[in-house]
């Protein structure tokens, strides 16, 4: 019986301390709505600079390991600085945008 | 005990479910306070389904043979070792143990610093907490760890004398951990879907956990080969048993999704493909799961006596019906960006890769459901044994390890036939020297004499990449050639470990050729004082010996053995009895970077004639050694590389790392 009850016990704490800190969010904020979204042009530029930056990096490497040639090399290097550029430019844009 | 366990699992389940609805609604309403609140859920999950562990845990560590689960996977002799690997010793106890480690995976999500600020965590954290909810009502409902019996037994019927092997330690584990892993790749590529964030955010998200993933599933199933190996004694470390099988295919579609991100990360494509590969990573793994515990198949790893199969299949039927369905309704989203250009660039290479390792998946899956279908269609079950996937899988493997060596030696988008020329002399000529080596050696298999010149192909264009870039950094840097070289591996972690990877491949791959092809066996009876003779070794039968352990009735036979006629030590092979009475071998094996020359006691008669099994198997230490490489080379290529600039603002020019 006393088993029982030390079983019970525990279980009915085990509630309390897991719905209080569930709920805990509710009573330390006034719900708000997030301004997540707003950033969301910004986030996508700068995760497509950072895939022209290690496409950059990554030319580099083959170009010093004499994987790609000096023309191919050229090629791509100007291709992805130019669109490395233009991202820059807009993640520039959309910052001043947003303040 | 056992009651605060089980109810610790039940509020588990409470605030799991409460979870996915809280994640949803503070997404879709944006209402950040109920995103916090279902955070709160899932760490408060991740506490109680850790509670409960630690409860069967130390029911194990105390002897509480009062629980079921504990009487049948542990005595009061079991050692400490394996007392702990009761935990997952059995199917009841191994789904919570499951289950644990979805909740550990889903905490270390949601505590991730890089993840502060995802907008795809919510989402995924719903599906990983929906996975978790599925796996906890199996645990409350269907396989309960905590069932008691009505009584106290004296003693526990103790672990299956085949488990208690140091592989069993971790091989399982090891394995879960894989399975388990890739629940966070599919679920960032489901909230992806979901929120119709479909650039690469979400691959940016998942690679290193994909690779821990495949790096934990690709050394489980090593471990369990070493297992089989040095444990069941028939002298092999593979069987295309259906359930090593079910390890294996999800590993090798997490191989091809590896590989496919790259060319989403660089090129912007094939991103319908890496969403199929995912969706079918994790349900193979389910699959896996579904197989061992639905009784459909016969394997040597079957948990018996369990009724789980009917919700594992309609798990993995809401799993694809759900992820294909929501992929074919995104698919205008998930148009490329690029196009081949060329036959000859690494992304044909990539993409040919691909294909052979989804189609290997595919016809292991085949050959695995074989006798279902046969079953359904003929009303008869035929098994397919290893000679078919052997004969179909070692070709594709062989192109695989091939393409493994072109693609580091070819470009992105094109290249010239000149520079491709140039770049596989040196390669080509290494291995063609390899090749003239074997054929003036007359090893005889020409299939195997191939397969040494793929790989040593594939090695050498490995080392000369390197030496390139080596030679490359030291000419700009003016470093010297030993700084030069760890600079390069330092520099592009993620591409070097990769090579690193493709060495412990080219490893495991010799050690498979070797013992399949050049393995000889022989069985004999023999009384002491007689010799085995094979393979240039001499094994002077000296002695039959017995003793009794507490828990066992031992008996071995030992051997002088002489390598072309030089003393190279002693030989003793055992086979046991348990309290049931049920024998095990213990092969002794005598092991060198060359061979290993493996003896297995099979009988003995009353007159002292006792039959054994010998085995020279060629090569299998590289199988072994080619784990420890891959460990090697999926850590390095999974250690984060530094920020070479810090990212200040939105006009940040930030040179950043791959992920």
């Amino acid at each position: 019986m006393t088993n029982f009850f030390a079983v019970v016990l525990f279980a009915v704490v085990l509630i309390v301390l897991t719905f209080a800190w569930v709920f805990y969010p509710f009573f330390r904020h006034k719900a708000r709505l997030s301004g997540a979204g707003e950033n969301e042009k910004l986030r996508e530029l700068r995760s497509e600079r950072d895939t022209t930056y290690s496409m950059l990096k990554e030319l580099e490497f083959d170009y010093q390991s004499g994987i790609i040639t000096e023309e191919d090399y050229k090629e791509l290097e100007a291709r992805y600085k130019g669109k490395a550029i233009s991202t820059l430019r807009e993640i520039d844009d959309a910052g001043r945008d947003g303040g | 005990m056992a009651d605060v366990g089980y109810f610790s699992l039940a509020l588990a389940l409470v605030v799991s479910v409460y979870s996915i609805f809280a994640f949803v609604l503070g997404v879709r309403g944006k209402n950040q306070v109920l995103i916090s609140s279902a955070r709160n859920g899932l760490l408060a999950g991740t506490g109680l389904i850790s509670l409960s562990t630690i409860i069967l845990l130390i029911s194990f560590l105390t002897h509480n043979f009062q629980i079921e689960y504990v009487a049948r996977y542990s005595s009061s002799d079991t050692s400490l070792a394996y007392l702990i690997s009761g935990l997952w010793a059995g199917n009841d106890g191994s789904l919570l143990f499951w289950t644990w480690l979805i909740s550990l995976i889903a905490a270390v999500v949601i505590l991730q610093k890089r993840n502060v600020g995802n907008d795809l965590v919510p989402y995924a954290s719903a599906i990983i907490m929906a996975t978790q909810a599925f796996f906890l009502i199996l645990v409350l409902f269907i396989s309960n760890p905590f069932t008691e019996l009505g009584f106290m037994p004296a003693d526990g019927l103790g672990l299956n004398p085949l488990l208690e092997n140091p592989g069993m330690i971790i091989h399982p584990p090891s394995l879960l951990i894989g399975y388990v892993g890739f629940t966070v790749p599919f679920a960032f590529a489901m909230a992806a879907l979901l929120m119709r964030r479909l650039n690469d955010e979400w691959i940016v998200a998942v690679r290193r956990w994909t690779l821990v993933a495949w790096l934990f599933l690709g050394i489980g199933n090593l471990i369990g080969a070493w297992w089989a190996y040095v444990e069941l004694g028939w002298g092999g470390f593979w069987a295309w048993d259906p359930v090593e099988n079910a390890g294996f295919m999800p590993w090798l579609v997490a191989t091809a999704f590896l590989h496919s991100i790259m060319m989403q990360r660089r090129r912007g494509m094939l991103k319908v493909w890496n969403m199929v590969l995912i969706i079918l990573t994790f349900s193979l793994s389910i699959f896996g799961t579904f197989l061992t515990r639905s009784g459909i198949l016969s394997s040597v790893h079957d948990f018996n006596d369990t009724n789980l199969g009917p919700f594992f299949l309609t798990f993995l039927i809401i799993i694809l019906v759900g992820s294909i369905g929501l992929l074919l309704y995104r698919r205008d989203g998930l148009k490329g960006e690029a196009e081949m250009e060329s036959l000859i660039s690494r992304e044909s290479t990539f993409l040919l890769n691909n294909l052979l390792l989804v189609g290997a998946a595919f016809a292991i899956f085949l050959g695995t459901i074989f006798p279902v279908i046969s079953e359904a269609v003929r009303g008869v079950k035929i098994t397919v044994g290893a000679p078919f996937f052997n004969q179909v899988n070692g070709p594709i493997f062989l192109g695989v390890i091939l393409l493994t060596g072109v693609c580091s030696l070819i470009g992105w988008r094109r290249a010239s036939v000149k520079n491709l020329l140039r770049a596989f002399l040196w390669p080509l000529a290494g291995a063609v020297i390899v090749l003239l080596i074997l054929i003036i050696s007359r090893i005889g298999q020409g299939y195997a004499i191939l397969a040494f010149f793929i790989c040593s192909f594939v090695l050498f264009t490995i080392f000369y990449e390197w030496f390139r870039g080596t030679r490359a950094r030291h000419r700009i840097r003016r470093e010297n050639y030993l700084k030069a070289f760890f600079g390069l591996l330092g520099a592009n972690r993620p591409r070097y470990g990769g090579y690193i990877v493709h060495i412990a491949i080219i490893f495991i791959s010799v050690g498979v050729v070797g013992s399949t092809f050049y393995g000889t066996e022989t069985e004999v009876a023999i009384k002491p004082g007689e010799t085995i003779t094979i393979n240039g070794y001499n094994l002077v039968y000296d002695k039959m010996d017995s003793y009794k352990t507490q828990s066992r009735d031992v008996v071995n036979a030992t051997f002088t053995v002489y390598k072309n006629n030089k003393l190279v030590g002693e030989l003793i092979s055992e086979k046991y009895f348990d309290e049931d009475y049920q024998p095990v071998s213990e092969v002794a094996i005598r092991s060198t970077l060359l061979e290993d020359l493996y003896v297995i006691l099979v009988g003995w008669e009353k007159d002292g004639t006792t039959a054994f099994k010998v085995l020279v198997n060629p090569m299998v230490n590289w199988l072994w050694i080619g784990g420890g490489v891959m460990i090697l080379g999926g850590l390095i290529a999974m250690w984060p590389e530094r920020q070479k600039l810090p990212v200040t603002g939105a006009n940040s020019r930030g040179v950043v790392s791959d992920d």
